[in-house]
């Protein structure tokens, strides 16, 4: 479950002299029942919440009686910060913080929410001068380091840069924030000066249960300062700030392909669903079902299209396991092609087991697409794929045999042993390594009551001095290299990931006897399994 | 039953401390230790460095193998590559493997028992096919028990000591080959592991309570490590 808090009182406007309307009385008309944007709102949370926290203004309050939940009113900023940290002090459940302004996509929400971070901020990014995002792409130069936020950006250099209040507005709101690659670095107000301010947040904010108590503290400490900050200062950007000043780690994401705003007035909302509906959302909620970090066969020859299987197995209600039984079958039916040993049943084998590929990758597509998941689901894709994977090995070597080619079981055994082990590696490694009775050096933290970030950045200066030791510096020079992509993918194809694999099997199989295919199988797993052992015991070292 | 997380409701246990124990009870899992290792285990006192030790017996079944010393003639000799492994990789199991590379051991033992397996079936006349099927038999078991906990679903304890163990296992097949009648040996620990491991795993997902446990989206049972720290920093970076 998800605790949701809707935040009423918006910002006054610094970039124009529009008076925002009340989102209660702006509606969506192009929408199906044409809602106004607070019903559609409350009908988005009420799938995470059925009661959920709003704070509004007493003259509003009255507009939002009429959904479920509770209501707070409140007359001043000071007052949303204490009602929030009374909304989220003791909860259990992660804490969704989202403006009553808010137009915003399902699936969207669903994103957010399902982050692993412990604290996500939407954010949007200054666009960058020209010359420096045209680099951007292929090397690391002009890039920021990712976990310390060390910035790397040339002349003039951010060392020197002195903190503001940041004056520019993005989207109507003061770019008083500092994001790095991955997170938060610094936030600002009124009162709170920044380095080098690059981003705003647009809005929607999650937290995990843990940090939802260390929120609500700092909101309550903010709230005494409130006559430091300006009219300008918007609630969530100081919720970010309470979090990046107490040491939290905020992760940052953009809206990417799906769509955020918050509407101020009749105007934003036609505009809002003008671009909506150029946005096709089931097409990103697809997308996001495709996993990352996936091998180059996978991503380049399987991945284009099997999201579109899923989508069709979707709606003809198959369920992943069912896909899964496909795969299994085409698996098998490949086993026993090869073990024809002719030619013809070897290329129809290695048809089948591309297929059988295909729609292995599909039921995990389809489980996050449908949103069907299930830990025997997950069970049974993992075991039948080694299954599938062992049995063809199986039909090979009968082939082998049945064709005269030979005696390859001794291959094929070698093989199974070692890719055995190569997994095993892969699961122990995952295991074991984080240990460390040595913590993680926690991020620093600066008290509200300090207008200037610089002893926050000198303190991440420091961090990252104390962390970047010998090996490790090594490690993160060895993961910039990865930026480089044929750098990227020519290791992501070392490690002979399962796509890799299967694809290595269908082309030998088709094209040679089965001898060639198991020894591709354990020369180029001997060469992976030696690259990852050297990267691991590396790793260890540090 | 597979529901029980080995999580003993103890008050409040500190979270590093918990994450440390289940650390172990992770890689002494995939270790599958077996009767006669849990039997020894609190006998043999502080126990032997894991990593070191295994490595010396991986080697040392290896060099067996490879000088041919492996001969179906000569009878007990079938039984050394066994005993050498069991001697020296019983007595780490008293470890807690939360050493810097402790996680090489489940992978090296899983090693020295296929290596060990591998030399003395090629040595006989066992069918290679039965060879094929008992590997895999016994790397389903130690994938089966990867799946399941990286759920959070423990097999029971009964399963490790049923499927005897890498040690047991060892022995076995190091005195069937001792004997002369490695193949019937082979092919009824083959059969009876078989039957075991598959009414295991299908009787536990029957009676788990599915409800008791949740699957996570993101939830990707084969992914390799470094696979899951770089989709971790990839949703950071398309931001």
């Amino acid at each position: 479950m998800t605790r949701v808090v809707l935040l009423g009182s918006s910002p006054s406007p610094i970039d124009s002299d529009t008076q925002p309307v009340s989102p209660a009385r702006v509606r969506l008309s192009s929408f199906v029942t044409a809602p106004t944007v607070t019903a559609r709102l409350y009908g988005q949370a009420a799938a995470l919440d059925p009661e959920p926290v709003t704070i509004v203004r007493p003259a509003e309050a009255g507009a939002y009686r009429q959904y479920p939940g509770r209501v707070v009113e409140t007359t001043d900023l000071a007052g949303d910060l204490r009602a929030l940290a009374d909304a989220i002090e003791d909860t259990t459940d992660s804490v969704l913080i989202l403006p009553t302004a808010s137009v915003i996509h399902d699936e969207l929400i669903y994103q957010i929410t399902k982050t692993k971070r412990g604290a996500l901020a939407l954010i949007a990014k200054e666009p960058r001068p020209e010359a420096e995002s045209a680099e951007n792409g292929d090397n690391g130069e002009g890039m920021e380091v990712a976990d310390t936020g060390e910035s790397l950006i040339p002349e003039p250099p951010i060392e020197e840069a002195e903190p503001e209040i940041g004056d520019r507005t993005l989207e109507g709101l003061p770019v008083r924030m500092r994001a790095g690659r991955s997170r938060v670095i610094s936030v600002g107000s009124a009162y709170h000066a920044v380095t080098r301010p690059n981003a705003v947040a647009l809005g929607p904010l999650y937290i995990t249960a843990k940090n939802a108590p260390v929120l609500a503290e700092a909101a309550r400490e903010l709230a005494d300062l409130t006559h430091l900050l300006g009219p300008e200062d918007d609630i969530v950007q100081l919720l970010v700030l309470c979090l990046v000043r107490r040491g939290v780690s905020v992760g940052i994401r953009g809206r990417r392909d799906l769509y955020y705003r918050r509407i101020l007035t009749q105007a934003d909302a036609e505009e809002a669903q003008q671009i909506m509906a150029g946005i096709d959302e089931d097409r990103a909620r697809l997308n996001n079902a495709v996993k990352g970090a996936d091998g180059f066969f996978t991503t380049f020859f399987v991945s284009t299209y099997s999201r579109f299987i899923a989508r069709w197995a979707a709606r003809r209600g198959l369920t992943p396991n069912q896909v899964t039984l496909i795969s299994i079958a085409l698996g098998l039916a490949a086993a026993a092609s090869f073990a024809t040993g002719t030619r013809e049943g070897s290329v129809a084998g290695a048809v089948l087991i591309y297929f059988a590929f295909v729609f292995d990758c599909v039921d995990g597509q389809l489980a996050r697409y449908a949103r069907k998941f299930g830990v025997l689901g997950a069970w049974l894709d993992a075991t039948f794929d080694r299954f599938k994977e062992y049995v063809v090995f199986a039909g090979l070597a009968i082939g082998a045999t049945v064709a005269g080619q030979g005696d390859v079981w001794t291959l094929a055994l070698v093989a199974l042993a070692l890719q055995s082990v190569r997994h095993l590696l892969d699961f122990a490694y995952g295991a074991g390594h984080r240990r460390r009775r040595r913590k993680s050096v926690p991020l620093p933290t600066l008290d509200l009551t300090i207008s200037p970030d610089t002893p926050l950045r000198e303190a991440l200066v420091q961090r990252k001095a104390e962390t970047t030791t010998g090996v490790r510096r090594l490690l993160k020079a060895w993961s910039r290299a990865g930026r480089f992509r044929p750098v990227h993918w020519a290791r992501k194809m070392i490690v002979f990931p399962i796509g890799e694999r299967f694809a290595a099997i269908a082309i030998t199989a088709a094209f040679f006897e089965p001898r060639i295919t198991f020894l591709t199988l354990v020369i180029w797993g001997s060469v992976a399994a030696v690259y990852t052992l050297t990267g691991r015991l590396v790793r260890s070292l540090a | 039953m597979i529901t029980q997380p080995q999580t003993t409701p103890v008050p409040a246990p500190d979270p590093d401390e918990e994450r440390l124990r289940i650390q172990t009870a992770r890689l002494v899992s995939y270790r599958d230790d077996g009767p006669l290792a849990t039997l020894l285990r609190d006998r043999l006192g502080p126990g032997l460095p894991p990593v070191f030790t295994t490595l010396v017996a991986l080697a040392a079944v290896i060099a067996l193998g490879v000088t041919g010393t492996l001969d179906p003639g000569t009878g007990p000799i079938m039984l050394v590559p066994s005993l050498i492994v069991v001697a020296l990789v019983v007595p780490t199991i008293a470890r807690d493997h939360l050493g810097r590379f402790d996680w090489l051991v489940p992978p090296l033992v899983r090693a020295a028992e296929f290596v060990t397996i591998l030399f003395v079936a090629l040595a006989t006349d066992t069918p290679k096919w039965l060879t094929f099927v008992l590997i895999y038999v016994i790397g389903y078991h130690t994938y089966d028990t990867v799946y399941r906990t990286r759920q959070s679903i423990w097999p029971p304890a009964w399963v490790f000591q049923a499927g005897l163990g890498w040690e047991c296992r060892l022995l076995i097949i190091g005195a069937g080959a001792a004997i002369g009648r490695l193949t019937i040996v082979m092919a009824v620990l083959t059969a009876y592991l078989a039957v075991l491991f598959a009414v295991e795993s299908v009787t536990s997902w029957v009676r788990l309570d599915k409800s008791s446990t949740t699957a996570q989206a993101s939830d990707d049972l084969e992914a390799a490590p470094e696979e899951a720290v770089e989709r971790a920093s990839a949703e950071a970076d398309k931001a």
